[in-house]
């Protein structure tokens, strides 16, 4: 099976996943969310796969490099570290009404992929380094965190926001409040430092290829632009007046951020980054 | 009075925690506007971008250069003060619960407390007493403490990860060396740019900012330049291979510099930043006087002598491979064609003045000559010369930043992935044949996740003690 085989697979595979996961929020049956959990690990096992066979498919073309370096890998690593977080987090605490929330992250990162340029070229040379790796798989890691997160902290609007009435729906089928607030400051304690590493391995690689570690280009600031926004989010968790709902939003506000810091820096402004689109 | 007022004060204000979530959020925004706004920019490239009005406006508000700006480091030295207030004013109390030997707890939290167990062991209670700190070490994976309360109870206590709770202040203050490394590095560093043709040598470099030369204290000379394509094209790899001269002329060092794979040599480092081509022109040049014909070759912008004149200078002001003129011209002028081939544009001059400039054609050698002219110049040939983009840097700072980065992620590790965790035990011997073993275990940071690794203590425990114990 080829790699756009097995990715164009993986979307419907995922949009089962997410119907599932409606399904077991609107009838509440274990066995429909249990469902949710079965498909949406298998697609994350066939996308692993196919970022394996991408993988190998580069070195038998003879430029060979691991799947990160161009916007289609990055959105291809993007839908499937989010995916994993997801399973991970679901494994631990098990709370699959997230799943109704963040699967749909996991299938339009992964549709849109079908969009884009999926053609496997050569890199060039400022982009031959080991740096690569290591930045772009931290990066993506505290991307996907703050993905799951951002969903936590939705859920923790709409259910800490009515008491009843039309939302009665919502306060029956939601976790309590407090545990969603908790699980979403989990996940950031996880993603920031990943996100901090990401900054970090990217500004060793900017050194030894531009002469820098820091040079303010837009890409480079916003990604300093959610690490600030995060950075207030954990201490808000002890701030007072801080907590709750306004940490929700900051939550929001950072993912937001984040998803300018990957997608809108490259396709609406210029930089050194410029080379990273298509 | 009134003083000692505002200052407290000032330190309370300076040491919130609400101060650092707001100068985080402006620090965002603020450096948001530097994304929108392009930095660096002209004068003039912002009058066509926002009219003269609003480019007035932004040059003197510094937001053409806002990470550099006055308001900007206002800010960062902000949130540096409040990292130190807040600091000093938690890390004293910090410091001293650590240093301090936590105590037992009450009976409340070995009978009501969340994480909490009871063991009844039936069987020799001097048995059991003797046993209890190996059972404990073995369930807890530590070596317990012993802390004598009185003489009826033994209170055993394990701990793991006392010191984590210094994780905050570790990544706090690795930020601080952070911040004061590219301090350093602003005030001591500099970039520049050094464009070198295979075979030139040089000892200076252009500042990035402004027409400032800097001297390096040795010399650089790039002895070959190699682009290396893949089949379709795409630059695989391009290098410089350099040797490193004195002053006196005395050899230092080969070396080569590729993309990613910089060269360093006295505290300065060369990047391989990228390559490009210049024209080098032949001149043929006839002395009108003295028939006498000369080969010059040439690059743009740097005069030589003409022959057999006195102190007459010619100069290649601009080269076109093929230059081209525009249609009407091409019919009121009596050029043969639009597209004129290689043509360099000459002016002469001497300690007088400038002549009038005036091009010269490869395919067409008649063409712009004129008979008064003491020197005929005719353009023979050109060819492209390729030269290396070093980007080239001193920056004291980086290895402070490097140490404050690993520092901060320890810190992380520490503040967000480790907890404190305390478990106490107690025994008492109820009579000959029986002794009673509760156990409380909390942890300072994430109470919630301890309570799953409680129940594997827990287990651990009652098989230690599973001897003793009645199913």
């Amino acid at each position: 099976m080829t790699e756009s085989h097995l990715i164009g697979l993986c979307i419907w595979i995922y949009m089962a996943s997410w119907l599932l996961y409606l399904l077991h929020v609107a009838f509440r049956k274990k066995a429909l969310g249990l469902a949710g959990d079965m498909v949406a690990l298998t697609g994350a096992v066939l996308q692993a796969l196919s970022i394996g066979v991408r993988w190998m498919e580069s070195y038998r073309m003879g430029i060979g490099h691991a799947p990160l370096s161009n916007l289609y890998e990055s959105m291809v690593f993007f839908a499937w570290t989010i995916a994993v977080i997801y399973l991970v987090f679901v494994r631990k605490f098990k709370d699959r009404l997230l799943g109704a929330l963040v699967m749909p992250l996991v299938f339009l990162a992964l549709a849109s992929t079908s969009l884009m340029n999926p053609e496997i070229r050569p890199l060039v040379p400022a982009l031959q380094s080991n740096w690569l790796t290591a930045h772009v798989i931290t990066c993506f890691l505290g991307y996907a965190a703050f993905a799951v997160a951002f969903s936590l902290s939705v859920l923790y609007l709409l259910k800490s926001r009515g008491r009843g009435g039309s939302e009665g729906f919502l306060q029956m089928h939601l976790p309590p409040a407090d545990l969603l607030d908790d699980f979403s400051y989990r996940i950031i304690a996880v993603g920031f430092p990943m996100m901090t590493l990401g900054i970090i391995t990217g500004a060793a690689w900017a050194n030894s290829a531009w002469g820098t570690y820091w040079s303010w280009d837009p890409k480079e600031t916003w990604s300093l632009i959610v690490w600030l926004i995060y950075a207030a989010y954990l201490h808000a968790r002890i701030a007072r007046g801080w907590q709750g709902r306004r940490a929700a939003w900051l939550s929001i506000l950072g993912f937001a951020a984040t998803m300018f810091c990957y997608l809108g820096v490259n396709l609406l402004l210029s930089g050194l980054h410029s080379y990273a689109t298509g | 009075m009134r003083e000692v007022i505002n200052i407290n004060t000032l330190y309370d204000r300076l040491s919130s925690i609400r101060l650092t979530i707001f100068l985080c959020i402006i620090l965002a925004v603020v450096s948001v506007l530097g994304t929108l706004i392009p930095q660096n920019l002209a004068v003039a490239q912002y009058q066509a971008l926002y009219g003269s009005r609003v480019a007035g406006i932004v040059t003197a508000l510094g937001l053409s250069d806002l990470y550099h700006s006055v308001g900007f480091v206002i800010l960062l030295c902000l949130l540096a003060a409040n990292l130190v207030a807040c600091t000093a004013k938690r890390l004293p109390g910090t410091w001293r619960s650590l240093r301090r030997e936590p105590s037992p707890p009450s009976d409340a939290a070995f009978h009501n407390g969340k994480c909490r167990e009871t063991f009844v062991c039936s069987g020799a209670a001097g048995e059991v007493e003797s046993q209890l700190g190996r059972v404990v070490a073995k369930a807890l994976g530590r070596r317990p403490r012993e802390v004598a309360v009185d003489s009826i109870h033994r209170f055993l206590v394990v701990e793991k990860n006392r010191y984590s709770r210094l994780g905050p202040y570790l990544a706090h203050a690795s930020i601080l060396l952070i911040l004061l490394g590219t301090l350093w590095g602003a005030l001591q560093g500099f970039k520049g740019a050094l464009q070198l043709t295979e075979g030139e040598t040089s000892s200076e470099v252009w500042l990035q900012t402004g027409a400032r030369k800097v001297p390096l204290g040795f010399e650089i000379r790039c002895d070959r330049f190699v682009i290396d394509e893949y089949p379709d094209g795409t630059p695989r790899e391009y290098r410089s291979e350099v040797t490193l001269f004195e002053g006196s002329g005395a050899r230092i060092m080969n070396g080569a510099i590729r993309v990613n794979h910089p060269l360093t040599y006295r505290g300065i480092t060369f990047y391989q930043s990228t390559y490009g081509s210049i024209p080098e022109l032949t001149l043929q040049i006839r002395d009108q006087e003295s028939s006498e014909e000369s080969l010059v070759k040439t690059e743009l912008n740097a005069p030589f002598l003409l022959p057999g004149s006195q102190g007459d200078r010619a100069m290649i002001v601009a080269f076109q491979p093929d230059l081209q003129i525009p249609e009407e011209m091409a019919r009121v002028t009596s050029f043969p064609r639009r597209n004129l081939g290689p043509a360099a544009r000459v002016v002469i001059f001497n300690e007088k003045g400038f002549e009038e400039p005036f091009w010269v054609f490869k395919d067409l050698p008649d063409m712009g000559q004129k008979e008064e002219r003491p020197h005929q110049i005719v353009l023979k040939d050109f060819r492209q010369i390729s030269y290396t983009g070093l980007q080239v840097a001193k920056d004291p700072g980086t290895p402070l930043v490097w140490i404050g980065c690993t520092l901060l992620v320890i810190g992380f590790v520490m503040a967000l992935l480790m907890d404190h965790e305390i478990v106490w035990v107690k025994g008492e011997a109820v009579g000959e044949n029986e002794y009673v073993v509760h156990m409380a275990g909390r942890a300072v940071r994430h109470p919630g996740v301890y309570a799953t690794r409680f129940e594997r203590q827990k287990l651990r425990l009652e098989r230690g003690l599973s001897q003793w114990l009645n199913t």
